[in-house]
């Protein structure tokens, strides 16, 4: 008798918790659909703290070789490592051959002046880069 | 619990219909040289400010103005070779915002003025 008790009390129990593994499977389709995967700048805090600019632009980030970032006060990285523009083409990562069909990210902080941007997109076409992107995050045309 | 899990499920379709989706976008920059045919003239625009005040054939522009733009880019031809150049106090943002719209606007052939 003690046996069927216990039997029907395992029953009940599983029974109420299938509503909550719905939650959770709906919570994680939720999160999957709308989350995005993004690279961790956990060496360089300073770079997780940019405001993107916004853009009306549909075009999805591509995948890009290197990344150039301008933080609020102007100052350069490329991929994590601070440097100037006097020295960014003896920094630039890659080699001659590889810089033809490499693509390049610049995330730029919205309040960074545009003549910084300038600066770097002018030693970029130098190296003979040509496919260069700004990244933006998505705004809606308000008319 | 069954209230419980109805109220979770509310909260969830509310945060799902009202959430705004902030997707990375990218922005492709045109860094090479304008380089016009004979038919093709280029025309320079002077962005002075954030707020988009342009001067294009010294005259000023409102491109906030969709309007007013958009008759300079028809009367000027949606494929000139329109050449931003960028003055001292013009931020990302703003550069960014006068690409967006002179894109809205059909100019065709943007490019920044990067040789000075």
């Amino acid at each position: 008798m003690n046996l069927i008790q216990e039997h029907n009390t395992s029953s009940v129990s599983d029974s109420q918790m299938i509503p909550l593994i719905n939650v959770v499977f709906l919570m994680l389709a939720f999160i999957l659909i709308t989350g995005n995967i993004e690279k961790s700048n956990e060496r360089n805090p300073e770079l997780q703290e940019l405001a993107i600019p916004s853009s009306t632009s549909n075009l999805d980030q591509e995948l890009h070789d290197v990344t150039v970032t301008l933080d609020k006060s102007g100052s350069v990285y490329i991929d994590e490592t601070a440097t100037n523009i006097d020295t960014f083409a003896e920094m630039f990562p890659l080699s001659a051959s590889d810089i033809s069909d490499a693509q390049v990210l610049i995330r730029a902080d919205a309040s960074v002046s545009a003549h910084a941007i300038r600066e770097v997109l002018k030693e970029l076409r130098d190296l003979g880069l040509r496919r260069i992107s700004l990244a933006t995050v998505r705004a809606y045309a308000s008319d | 619990m069954v209230p419980l899990i109805d109220i979770v499920f509310i909260l969830l379709l509310f945060f799902i219909l009202t959430k705004t989706v902030v997707a990375d976008k990218q922005l492709s920059l045109d860094t090479s040289k304008a380089q016009p045919s004979q038919q093709q003239e280029i025309v320079t625009v002077w962005l002075e400010n954030d707020e988009g005040l342009l001067i294009i054939d010294g005259l000023f522009v409102e491109s906030a103005d969709p309007d007013e733009l958009s008759w300079w880019i028809q009367n000027k031809g949606i494929h000139t070779n329109y050449v931003i150049d960028i003055q001292e106090d013009v931020s990302t943002q703003g550069l960014i915002t006068l690409l967006d719209r002179m894109k809205q606007a059909d100019a065709s052939n943007v490019t920044i003025e990067l040789d000075k």
